[in-house]
């Protein structure tokens, strides 16, 4: 009998424990790609998808070549970006990072109804027919750049220790002469046995 | 437990010293420039906050450079050295402002991650989103 209340009181003090321990996390807000995010090792997040755009951001406008093109602002393309990983994420969310501050700072401009796929069919329908009506814009030039890229994945591992680099790769071409012009790569390398909390 | 000769207590002392010297050096990393550290002309004045003592000690903000990129957008460079005996970790984050001391938000504003060896430096570098940027300050922040 008290081998069993015994054993009661051992189970009881390992849930309340086991409760406390691991029940007092209530869920909060944390700076997006803060230094609180949760780090994995084995996929991209968000921390990595805002690095790279930064990065890309940050030499695209250092070697100046929008500034280079024929319009200004200059007019841009986005072609493919491909996933090569395994992790499963949408390759816009770095584009549209980069796009964020290109266009809104009056750089770059971005063409949404070029092409048979156009990112923007309603607007590209809109402007057939104001086309076709003669209503249409008279600066219907074509773009000045393409941006297409791919982003890939090497692992890596030792006893229980793994290690992911993900790689992306931009370029930008320029669509008058079919040249690349410009070209980054960001690689970002995460390691350790499980995922964690915190920079 | 009798006293131990004074040679043998001489060669125990050695022996703690090189012990102590080969640990403290592990890993450590013994740099040569030719050029004296702030002696550049881009060296800008700057000013720290300091909320984490334990870190200042060991990885510190040595030389503040700023430039012009051939687009004229402002450009900064930031030594970051570490005295300590072990790599260190750490992340950094540059802020961008304007003429007023506004920050500019900017998808180039966000937490980066870096290390640096015992014994070495390292140079953060970045870029200013647009021409508005005037000004920037980094922050930095260990996270090992």
């Amino acid at each position: 009998m008290s081998f069993i209340r015994a054993s009661t009181l051992v189970t009881s003090t390992i849930l309340v424990g086991g409760a406390l321990t691991f029940g007092c996390q209530p869920a909060r807000y944390i700076e997006t790609g803060g230094t609180e995010s949760i780090v994995s090792v084995g996929q991209v997040d968000i921390q990595d998808v805002r690095k790279a755009a930064s990065g890309m951001l940050q030499s695209m406008l250092a070697t100046g070549v929008l500034e280079k093109s024929e319009h200004h602002p200059a007019r841009l393309l986005i072609g493919s970006i491909v996933n090569d990983t395994s992790s499963q994420f949408d390759v816009g969310e770095v584009i549209y990072r980069m796009r964020e501050d290109l266009v809104n700072s009056g750089q770059a401009q971005v063409d949404t109804t070029y092409g048979s796929t156009p990112e923007d069919k309603t607007a590209q329908d809109v402007a057939k027919r104001r086309a076709f009506t003669g209503q249409g814009s008279s600066d219907t030039g074509e773009p000045d750049f393409s941006l297409s890229g791919r982003i890939t994945q090497m692992k890596a591992s030792a006893g229980n220790m793994r290690q992911t680099t993900y790689t992306f790769r931009l370029t930008l071409t320029d669509l008058s002469t079919g040249r690349e012009v410009w070209t980054k790569t960001v690689d970002m390398t995460k390691q350790g046995t499980k995922n964690a909390v915190g920079m | 437990m009798p006293p131990l000769p004074s040679s043998a207590r001489r060669a125990l002392l050695a022996l703690a010293t090189a012990a102590l010297a080969t640990s403290a050096g592990c890993g450590s990393v013994n740099t040569t420039s030719t050029r004296e550290a702030g002696s550049s002309a881009s060296t800008v004045k700057n000013y720290k906050q300091i909320n984490d003592l334990f870190t200042d000690i060991f990885l510190h903000v040595r030389d503040v450079r700023e430039g012009r990129t051939p687009s004229g957008l402002l450009s900064a460079q930031v030594d970051v050295a570490n005295d300590g005996f072990t790599t260190r970790h750490f992340a950094y984050r540059f802020d961008w402002k304007d003429t007023r001391g506004m920050v500019i938000q900017s998808q180039t504003s966000v937490w980066e991650n870096a290390a640096v060896d015992s014994g070495t430096r390292i140079t953060l570098s970045a870029i200013a989103p647009n021409r508005d940027a005037t000004d920037f300050s980094i922050q930095v922040r260990r996270s090992d």
